[in-house]
């Protein structure tokens, strides 16, 4: 195995792969966010997610992942519950409805962060905005063969893993309920009616979403996770003419703004710049720009 | 914990020294200021375009930081806070600009332009403020201030472009009421008595980016929203009118951001955004409990009077059918 290849492998193997998961199933999911105008709803569970992370470690005192994922369901779940009360009884609008609870919440994580002793344990408030990509790193197998081994790829870094396993489960679980999500999507009413429980379907498509900024949050931070969730999605949005277009799409363009993001912050920059930029932003610039490029061709034809 | 209270309620009664008690003015300053124009956005609905803008302002600073970095290498160095606040505003305008193209020339709505707008350009920022981290020099732990808010790290001088621009803000938005009124309520309206009303649109979005820029270092970009948002919304629980909705909202404003100051000062570890943003949501949350007629436990009260009385009548009409 040659040593570039070898540097590749333990320093991009992990990274890459889990941004380019990650961006796989947050467009996906991101999609269906948009389509039913609820990005913003995305946008504030993804910022709760930081007071659900913290108060999780501070109750449970490790950062096991079963704990890290409860917490920050719970803190999803308290979100939109909060925003949907205050819609309904106070009356007020869901921007301002959104605005209060993700500041709130985010300002309650950010808090907790600073005076808690969270703050030793690397759960900093940087790691929270552009995640820790540059920690996930591989030791490679001694021949180029045994990269194929399943065992060998099982002692990839835990995040790498999670983020994998939501990419091959979360595709296969939207084609198991395809046609009833696309009636519940398009037109409760009528799915109603054909005996398919729009209102079910719909809880799940939300638990997915929130597993799946949960999962991402650690390694990549809430600012891309939040540009993962709708930029692609917005850029498909422009054009598509059926569901299944509209979500391969976004799903695609994810995938793409992922690995050139990527591969833009830590192959390119080094040798323009003299040193690597942040990853995670640099994915989030690269969903933007895809998002500014369609906008502008879309509207010029 | 006593200790704590005790210095807290010395920082709250201005007792402070010199510079604690500047920046606590300021702050409450800007905390009338916010309560006051976010009365305006919050009726034009318009509640996250301050959070995009924010979100945004941290590529100008960065660049701003960038640019002024290579300047001064030459020897012209131009006083940094302005500088970067002047970045931050072309950035933050940019992106909005940026949200109102693509909700007029796509079919894509307002708020998914925001979240994708505010995120992409969010993401912009980072990647400007790791090179800037790698550039080094003294002025660049002062941005990361900028992100999160930090009252501690405030010079004298900070405070007083706070407070001079919270003022001048707070002063042009009460002389400009009576117009922001009626471009809150109906465009249609406010161009019938001859109102110019995309002026008094720009003006409303001045007000908004001076208040977001003024409070960025005391309260953070990414939690200066939230002083536009949660006084406007509290305050509209309780008033029905504009002139209380404002009066209200520029106390539970200014409220906010003298304890949540004041705290701050007592503890220099906690984060002062945080504080003052979870002084405005605790008094959001009691009035949400309590306020008569948009609060939770009226609501509750009235729903079961509502069944109670149903069940009556369903029990007279069968009474009336049996006899």
């Amino acid at each position: 195995m040659s040593e570039a290849l070898r540097t590749f492998l333990t320093l991009d193997l992990a990274p890459l792969l889990a941004v380019t998961f990650a961006a796989g199933t947050l467009a996906l999911l991101g999609a269906f966010l948009v389509l039913e105008r609820r990005a913003m709803i995305g946008d504030a569970v993804a910022h709760s997610v930081l007071p659900g992370l913290v108060i999780a470690f501070l109750v449970t005192g490790t950062r096991a992942p079963s704990a890290m994922l409860l917490g920050a369901l719970g803190a999803a779940v308290v979100a939109s519950g909060a925003i949907g009360t205050i819609g309904r009884f106070g009356r007020l609008d869901p921007t301002v409805a959104i605005g209060i609870v993700f500041t709130t919440l985010f300002a309650l994580g950010v808090l907790l962060v600073e005076t808690s002793g969270a703050r030793n344990v690397d759960l900093d408030l940087d790691c929270v905005l552009s995640g820790q990509l540059e920690l996930l790193f591989w030791t490679p197998p001694a021949t180029a063969v045994d990269l194929l081994r399943p065992a060998v790829l099982a002692t990839l870094p835990r995040e790498t893993l999670l983020l994998g396993a939501l990419f091959a489960a979360v595709p296969a679980l939207l084609a198991l309920v395809w046609r009833p999500l696309e009636a519940a999507v398009f037109d409760p009413t009528y799915a109603r009616t054909r005996g398919t429980a729009p209102r079910l379907l719909r809880a799940g498509l939300f638990i997915l979403q929130a597993a799946a900024i949960v999962a991402s949050f650690e390694a990549l931070g809430s600012i891309l996770v939040i540009a993962l969730l709708t930029c692609p999605a917005a850029a498909a949005r422009l054009d598509a003419r059926t569901l299944l277009g509209y979500v391969t799409r976004s799903c695609v363009y994810g995938l793409f703004a992922g690995v050139t993001g990527y591969l833009l912050a830590t192959r390119t920059a080094p040798a323009v710049l003299g040193s690597s930029i942040d990853a995670s932003g640099t994915v989030a610039v690269c969903a933007g720009t895809l998002l500014a490029v369609r906008a502008l061709v879309v509207r010029r034809s | 914990m006593g200790e704590l209270v005790a210095e807290w309620l010395r920082a709250l009664s201005f007792g402070g020294g010199f510079n604690t008690n500047v920046v606590l003015c300021a702050a409450i300053l800007l905390g009338v200021a916010a309560g006051t124009v976010g009365v305006f956005s919050m009726l034009r609905k318009e509640s996250l375009v301050a959070d995009a803008f924010a979100h945004a302002s941290l590529a100008g600073v960065a660049a701003a930081f960038l640019v002024r970095g290579a300047l001064t290498a030459e020897g012209s160095a131009p006083r940094s806070m302005e500088v970067l606040i002047l970045g931050a505003g072309v950035s933050g305008s940019l992106a909005v600009g940026a949200i109102g193209w693509l909700t007029r020339n796509t079919r894509l709505t307002a708020d998914t332009a925001t979240a994708a707008v505010s995120s992409a350009s969010f993401g912009l920022g980072i990647c400007l403020l790791s090179i800037a981290r790698r550039a080094g020099g003294a002025g660049q732990a002062g941005l990361d201030d900028l992100i999160f808010g930090s009252a501690a790290s405030m010079t004298r001088a900070d405070a007083w472009t706070m407070g001079i621009l919270a003022a001048l803000t707070l002063t042009i938005t009460l002389v400009a009421s009576k117009p922001l009124t009626a471009i809150a309520f109906s465009d249609r309206y406010a161009r019938t008595t001859g109102l110019r009303v995309p002026a008094m649109e720009a003006l409303l979005a001045a007000l908004v980016a001076a208040v977001t820029l003024a409070g960025m270092q005391a309260v953070g970009m990414l939690l200066i929203v939230a002083l536009l948002v949660i006084p406007p919304a509290t305050a509209r629980l309780w008033a029905r009118r504009v002139p209380p909705l404002l009066a209200l909202s520029a106390s539970i404003g200014g409220l906010s951001a003298w304890t949540g100051t004041s705290l701050s000062a007592a503890a220099p570890n906690a984060p002062t955004g945080a504080l003052i943003v979870l002084t405005a949501s605790a008094l959001f949350v009691v009035s949400l409990a309590a306020a008569p007629e948009r609060g939770v436990i009226a609501g509750l009260l009235r729903r079961a009077r509502l069944r109670r009385d149903a069940n009556a009548a369903a029990l007279r009409a069968r009474d009336a059918r049996g006899a």
